[in-house]
């Protein structure tokens, strides 16, 4: 079978850069609420949001080789059953993220479930339905115009933030939330789970010969997937209470494939990058007074890169190519002892005899 | 049987006859490259307006409808039907080479890809060319309020019974070809053994071609004469292609008979929830559908017909 294999060969990178990477990294994070505009402080949290969203389709392509045509479907999931549980159940608000989780955990077994015996093809079948239906559905439930929580986030005393600020506290909480949720995969992805996932795309038979439930393992991982879109959700509600059918069109769930599809899937760094194209795209697109053309540009991003990197992504591109793996024949070595001559073989190709201690 | 009801079911027929052909063209590029062909729908919706343009005097605010006027526009809805389904299988045959054919034997995640990058490449360019705005094509069959015939008491429009008639004569030539001519015989060799069909001469890309072709071909057809009913517009598709996913699934993806009767009953289900459900408009149908599709799923993955094409395929 043809293996979509990330490889083995990292970006390369020395470590010093790497370092230096982060510390700028970290640098633009702390910076942007200081010297950041309004505006600019609302894109950062909404880039942030959605990198905790593109981490469950890095786990659902980048590690299990699967299709979701609906991880925008899934935020709207997490968003609208999250506000649902604050305004019903009297959750605290600032358990939206968790509340968006467990939604679409639930959602994400209800179409891992069917789907996943079958081939992958109806993953992504049922996703995409779900994503051109959730719109409709969640207009059903709360109106046209959406639904509007109860209460907001203000930001306590002890920070030293006033009211005025609330956005910077908005900014602050999403970027606490999501960058621990992504540590969380971080460290879990290396570990045996991840393993198992991996196994699972590349050699399903195999993985299963070594005691990988693959079904299970699937499953587990769509879930997981459908839970980090829904924790993006959930925190989408730090910002914005107002929850509405319009806010995830089918449009978001293709454009959030197509780029984590052109990017490459298979790093979870890549989620940062994808989310900043995600959330600046559109917008650079209208100042420059080209909305049109949104479609358009992911579309030759998708055609481009699933010719040339064959869906591995433009990361790909750059990685060194795996160390080829050593041919290993399951022909026996014509060694003495299977023979059971315990002497010399004769077929042996070594022209000394091999000491046996 | 009161005559409500059978009202209601003659009124499912001609959305059931399009959703049919939709997921005959789904089912048809299934079969034969396990591709899920999700731009389908918007091949079909491009090629109505292919329709649309040819019905169209040229008019400044309709984009190419000046370069379509030289062809003599307007022409007649049969004619620009035809037409449509003439570029809709062009078009097919264009996507199979330029883009599916030089990702044969890939996992399903680029050949998704691929076909989702059509998607948008074909709705985004509609939208920039035509915006929102829905065109009128009319109906190839007489479609005033009187043309009808009663039936059992119930009215069975000539446009329902043109529409079904159209797509029956459309299957059952393709099934004729099928069985019974050399091009037939070729293409369920490459279904069933491609590579022992390379071996005996018969050229796989090429048909593989041809099977595209007629799939969009299929479909453009659908969409043309749903355009009498519907109008022409760049989100003509978005309801549609659920419908037909659904209606695939149904009947078993991979099974042309199963499309066929998933269609129709889904076509059915949808008149029926609508007409006898007080809460549920046309919009709602649409959530009880991805439910079926759910259920169908769960209970009877391979369809009602119980078809193994789909699960045959590996596991990927």
């Amino acid at each position: 079978m043809t293996v979509a294999t990330t490889g083995d060969g990292r970006l390369y990178l020395p470590g010093r850069v790497k370092v230096y990477l982060a510390i700028a990294a970290l640098a633009v994070v702390v910076g942007i609420p200081v010297f950041g505009s309004t505006l600019m402080i609302l894109r950062a949290t909404e880039v942030a949001i959605f990198s905790v969203a593109f981490a469950g389709l890095h786990i659902l392509s980048g590690r299990l080789g699967l299709i979701s045509v609906g991880h925008g479907a899934f935020i709207g999931i997490g968003a609208i059953g999250a506000a649902h549980t604050i305004d019903d159940l009297g959750v605290p608000y600032l358990l939206a993220p968790l509340a968006g989780a467990i939604c679409g955990a639930l959602f994400g077994a209800l179409i891992g479930v069917p789907s996943l015996r079958l081939p992958g093809a109806y993953l992504a079948l049922l996703t995409l339905a779900m994503a051109m239906v959730l719109p409709i559905a969640m207009r059903q439930i709360d109106g046209p115009l959406g639904y509007r929580v109860d209460g907001d986030l203000h930001p306590p005393t002890w920070t030293g933030l006033d009211l005025s600020q609330i956005n910077v506290w908005q900014y602050i909480l999403v970027v606490v939330v999501g960058a621990a949720t992504l540590a969380v995969l971080r460290l879990a992805i290396g570990g045996r789970f991840t393993r198992s996932l991996i196994a699972a795309r590349d050699e399903p038979t195999a993985a299963a010969a070594f005691g990988i439930n693959v079904s299970r393992v699937r499953l587990i991982g769509v879930i997981l997937s459908a839970a980090l879109a829904g924790t993006a959700g959930g925190l989408s509600l730090y910002p914005t209470p107002l929850v509405a059918g319009s806010h995830y069109p089918f449009s978001l769930s293709v454009s959030m494939f197509a780029l984590m599809l052109a990017l490459g899937a298979s790093r979870l760094w890549i989620v940062l990058p994808a989310s900043i194209v995600l959330v600046m795209l559109p917008n650079a697109l209208i100042s420059l007074g080209w909305p049109v053309w949104e479609p358009i540009i992911y579309a030759a991003l998708l055609l481009l890169m699933t010719r040339v990197s064959r869906g591995q992504g433009l990361v790909s591109l750059f990685e060194r190519p795996p160390a080829p793996v050593p041919i290993r024949t399951s022909v026996p070595t014509l060694e003495g002892p299977r023979f059971g001559g315990g002497g010399r073989n004769p077929f042996l190709l070594t022209a000394e005899p091999r000491s046996r201690t | 049987m009161s005559s409500l009801l059978l009202q209601r079911l003659f009124d499912a027929l001609s959305n059931g006859a399009v959703y049919a052909a939709l997921a005959l063209a789904l089912t048809l590029v299934f079969r034969t490259t396990g591709v899920l062909n999700l731009a389908q729908g918007e091949m079909a919706m491009i090629s109505a307006y292919v329709a649309a343009l040819l019905r169209s005097e040229a008019d400044p605010r309709f984009a190419f409808s000046d370069w379509f006027a030289r062809l003599g526009t307007p022409w007649p809805v049969w004619a620009a039907v035809a037409a449509a389904v003439v570029f809709g299988a062009l078009l097919g045959a264009v996507v199979h080479r330029l883009i599916m054919q030089p990702l044969e034997g890939e996992t399903p995640l680029p050949q998704v890809g691929a076909a989702l990058g059509l998607f948008l490449l074909i709705n985004g360019l509609a939208f920039m060319w035509w915006g929102p705005q829905l065109r009128d094509v009319g109906s190839p069959f007489p479609n005033e309020i009187d043309d009808h015939v009663v039936l059992l008491g119930a009215r069975l429009r000539y446009q329902t019974i043109g529409v079904v008639a159209t797509i029956a004569a459309a299957l059952g030539v393709l099934a004729f070809v099928q069985r019974r001519t050399k091009l037939g015989l070729a293409f369920r060799a490459v279904i069933s053994n491609p590579s022992g069909a390379r071996l005996v001469g018969i050229k796989v890309g090429s048909v593989l071609m041809i099977g595209w072709a007629v799939a969009a071909a299929l479909g453009a057809l659908g969409g043309g004469l749903i355009a009498g009913q519907l109008f022409v517009g760049p989100a003509m598709m978005s309801r549609l292609i659920v419908f037909a996913l659904a209606a695939a699934t149904l009947g078993g993806l991979g099974n042309p008979k199963g499309a066929l009767v998933g269609g129709f009953a889904l076509a059915g289900l949808e008149t029926l929830l609508v007409g006898y459900v007080s809460f549920v408009t046309s919009d709602v149908a649409l959530i009880y559908t991805l439910g079926i599709l759910i259920i169908v799923l769960l209970v009877r993955p391979g369809g009602i017909f119980g078809t193994d094409v789909a699960l045959r395929r590996a596991v990927s």
